[in-house]
């Protein structure tokens, strides 16, 4: 007889795949990297390490604060993530749910509409 | 096998929350919330929860984190020493919230085989994860389905009121 | 598993004024930004209109008898259900009325705050109707969402961001100990529905679950120990806000604590009174010591808020019929006081720009009607007969005294004395010191209507409150039979 926990190391399996895709993409990235700081000649001298012609060298930091415009973007894309997110479970069973579903997603779309094209309206969707 | 994947999650989990809340530079606690974010859908894999994982992966980690890391940004934080003074009250929480656990755990004796899903793998094989949560949320579930529409509506308006409004003050005046 | 979802039309009739006031509310919105350099009183009273209307309905329907549950036992529309959705509408439609003149200084974004009160007022009304705890959850977050955009409204203002703030994180803290104790009940019982729980055995994890769930109401209704946002936030809001803050949401999360409590929690009435009867000590002390120290009109009516929510859950205490009949009346009498004092506040407030109490000095002179309207208002928030708050409190003590709870009745009986004391404080400020500027202060029609209502309703209430406490009774009919269950639970019957 199996037990619970066979059944779901059987399930796990399944996933052995994706397990590997993950190593082999952590791989070529370690494994470049190592690669080439291993091969590459290494002769540091001071004026080889200053900044030369193209470039100069950098007067302030680099994490400069965002504005805030950013974040209204960012925010309704969560929102409108959200809302896709919805729609998936509702196509995959849509040929069950039948006229009443459409009519239940087409009332949450409607409130999507209505608060998008109030975005719109006041400019949120601009970027000045 | 499976115990040792479940550890593996549970293990990450723990030690990237902490990470969260004790790293001193937000943009690190943000990157690892991240790595958290995907052991978490790790876990639901295990627990024979594809879409909560796929969810899990593409609204916290692909657009949640993108807000956190905004909001980072936005404020310009460094290092943050401010917010690092409270250890005693959070000992002393963590402390109610580890007695709480513990009362939870020896109430009932613990079967790891029971927390996974894995006693009625046939279901969610034979319909299709997605599929199941598509019925049930679209009709049992129908009415939080609606009212959650409404929650992102007043999100939205919200969003647009509490930032446009600082621009346009800052503009007229 | 399959499809299962049957919705007729006679289903959709119990959603009437739920869908009504949604379609209403789209319909502002779209009038809103659709019409440029439509004057924003056209959007209050469009909003008013729609209130009312939705207000009737419930009305009709409270008259018919309508009930119903839809949407397997989630969604549940009762005389109890009924009877919090008209206490929210009417809060609603006063408050929308009292912002009309505030909303004035507002430079931008005007039409929205109508819509975002309405859109509050319906999470509270889907609150009301709450049966099971995921639409607890979803309907919680739902009313509370347009409260922090509503709260930190004032982008100008520092204390009005800071209360947003505040609320915001501790709002959200509550969510999520909601949400951990759900998660905690559905494990130990398996179910979400109230009605589904009545009969689980107790455990750990059930009584872990409910008290991190009273925790998030208790945030909600402000009862002490978890009311630390409310006098910051208070404070900072717009003054409409924190009236709207004051009175609805604490109607809404009652109805919700007590279906939790009579209905999922009924077998185990003898370890959740203890729990409300250290609630309702700690809230009315703390409240009402606090109170006297208030130098602001806002934070007093704060701190004498957690008192009044102190009372209220006396009747939790009790936990019987009575109990929850002297709740809603409280609540009711409650709701005209308060609004009523917060109307006077606003009048003020919009004239003098100032909230603090040493400007009340000499209102008297100032504006008669005001001072004696806001009077009037105190007197019944302190309970002085034939005021409606002396009938509130005379109900409440009468379900303590039959369940016998005389500690509860004796700490209730010191704090009205106490409480007598600063809103005396006030009384006196107005009528015998002398104002610092004598100019007159006018008060616009429609925070007229508000405060012409509130007094109407605490005069009523007061002297020929009968229809009322019929209705009340009549509401909570469903609990009468809440002690049997708790003495077919206890076959000793040591419950009490």
């Amino acid at each position: 007889m199996e037990t619970g926990l066979d059944l779901l190391t059987a399930y796990l399996t399944r996933y052995a795949p994706i397990l590997l895709f993950i190593l082999l993409a952590l791989a070529f990235g370690v494994v470049t990297l190592a690669l080439s700081y291993l091969v590459q000649p290494k002769y540091p001298e001071a004026e080889k390490l200053s900044a030369y012609e193209c470039g100069s060298e950098p007067f302030s930091d680099s994490r400069i604060p965002f504005p805030v415009r950013y974040y209204v973007i960012a925010m309704l894309f969560v929102i409108f993530d959200i809302e896709v997110i919805f729609l998936y479970p509702w196509a995959v069973t849509f040929d069950q749910l039948g006229l009443i579903g459409l009519i239940e997603m087409m009332i949450f779309i409607g409130l999507f509409v209505v608060a998008y094209i109030y975005a719109w309206r006041k400019g949120a969707l601009e970027w000045d | 096998m499976a115990n040792l994947i479940f550890f593996y999650f549970a293990g990450i989990i723990v030690l990237t929350a902490t990470l969260v809340v004790a790293l001193r530079n937000p943009v690190y606690s943000a990157l690892s919330l991240l790595v958290m974010f995907f052991h978490v859908a790790g876990l639901y894999v295990t627990l024979h929860a594809e879409f909560l994982a796929a969810i899990q992966i593409i609204i916290y980690a692909g657009a949640i984190l993108v807000l956190y890391l905004f909001v980072v940004m936005l404020l310009n934080l460094k290092r943050e020493e401010r917010f690092h003074q409270q250890t005693l009250t959070a000992a002393l929480l963590g402390l109610v919230l580890f007695g709480e656990a513990v009362l939870l755990l020896a109430s009932r004796p613990l079967r790891l085989s029971s927390m996974s899903a894995s006693s009625e793998p046939n279901v969610a094989s034979a319909v299709g994860n997605t599929e199941s949560i598509g019925e049930l949320l679209y009709s049992t579930y129908l009415f939080p389905f609606e009212v959650a529409s409404l929650i992102l509506l007043v999100a939205m308006i919200g969003a647009v009121i509490l930032s446009k409004k600082g621009l346009l003050e800052s503009k007229s005046s | 598993m399959t499809f299962d979802l049957v919705l007729s039309g006679s289903d959709l009739l119990l959603l009437a004024p739920e869908i009504f006031l949604t379609v209403w509310l789209c319909v502002v919105l779209a009038i809103d930004f659709s019409i440029k350099n439509l004057d924003h009183e056209n959007i209050a009273y469009l909003s008013v209109g729609g209130v009312i209307a939705t207000l009737l309905n419930l009305l009709w329907f409270d008259y018919l008898g309508v009930t119903g549950t839809l949407f397997h036992d989630m969604f549940v529309l009762d005389r109890l259900a009924i009877f919090f959705k008209i206490f929210v509408l009417l809060s609603t439609v006063l408050v929308i009325l009292s912002s009309i003149d505030y909303v004035k200084s507002f430079r931008f974004f005007r039409g929205e705050y109508y819509f975002l009160v309405m859109m509050s007022a319906l999470g509270m009304m889907f609150m009301a109707s709450a049966h099971d705890l995921l639409s607890v959850f979803v309907t919680l977050e739902f009313s509370t969402f347009g409260f922090y955009v509503l709260v930190a409204y004032l982008r100008d203002d520092v204390k009005s961001n800071e209360a947003g703030l505040k609320f915001f994180i501790l709002g959200v803290f509550a969510a999520g100990l909601l949400a951990y104790g759900v998660s905690l009940v559905y494990g130990e019982t398996g179910t979400l529905v109230f009605s589904e729980m009545a009969h689980t055995p107790g455990s750990y994890g059930l009584a872990i679950g409910f008290l991190m769930i009273f925790a998030a109401l208790g945030f909600k209704i402000g009862a002490v120990p978890f009311h630390s946002w409310i006098p910051d936030t208070y404070h900072g809001a717009p003054t409409p806000v924190t009236a709207f803050l004051s009175i609805a949401p604490k109607g809404a999360a009652m109805a919700i604590l007590i279906r939790m409590f009579y209905v999922a929690l009924a077998a185990f009435k003898p370890t959740w009174v203890l729990l409300f009867v250290v609630a309702s000590i700690l809230s009315m002390t703390y409240g009402n010591i606090v109170a006297i120290a208030q130098k602001n009109i806002k934070r007093l009516l704060a701190y004498s808020g957690i008192a009044q929510i102190g009372n209220v859950l006396i009747g939790l205490a009790a936990g019987t019929k009575r109990g929850s009949d002297a709740i809603l009346f409280y609540l009711l009498t409650y709701l005209f006081a308060n609004l009523g004092a917060f109307a006077v506040v606003i009048g003020v407030g919009n004239l003098i720009k100032s909230d603090e109490i040493e400007d009340y000095n000499g209102l008297n002179r100032r504006s008669p009607f005001l001072a004696a309207a806001m009077l009037i208002f105190l007197l019944s928030l302190a309970g002085v007969p034939p005021l409606a708050g002396f009938i509130g409190k005379l109900y409440i003590f009468v379900a303590a005294i039959d369940q016998e709870l005389y500690t509860l009745l004796a700490v209730g009986l010191i704090n009205i004395i106490i409480s007598m004391y600063y809103y005396l404080v006030v009384v006196k400020k107005m009528y015998i010191n002398e104002p610092v500027d004598p100019s007159p202060i006018r008060v616009s029609i429609p925070i007229k209507t508000v405060i012409y209502v509130g007094l109407a309703g605490t005069l009523i209430l007061g002297i020929y409150p009968r229809p009322f406490i019929e209705w009340v009774v009549a509401a909570t009919l469903m609990f009468s039979n809440v002690t049997d269950m708790v003495a077919a639970a206890l076959p000793h019957g040591s419950g009490g």
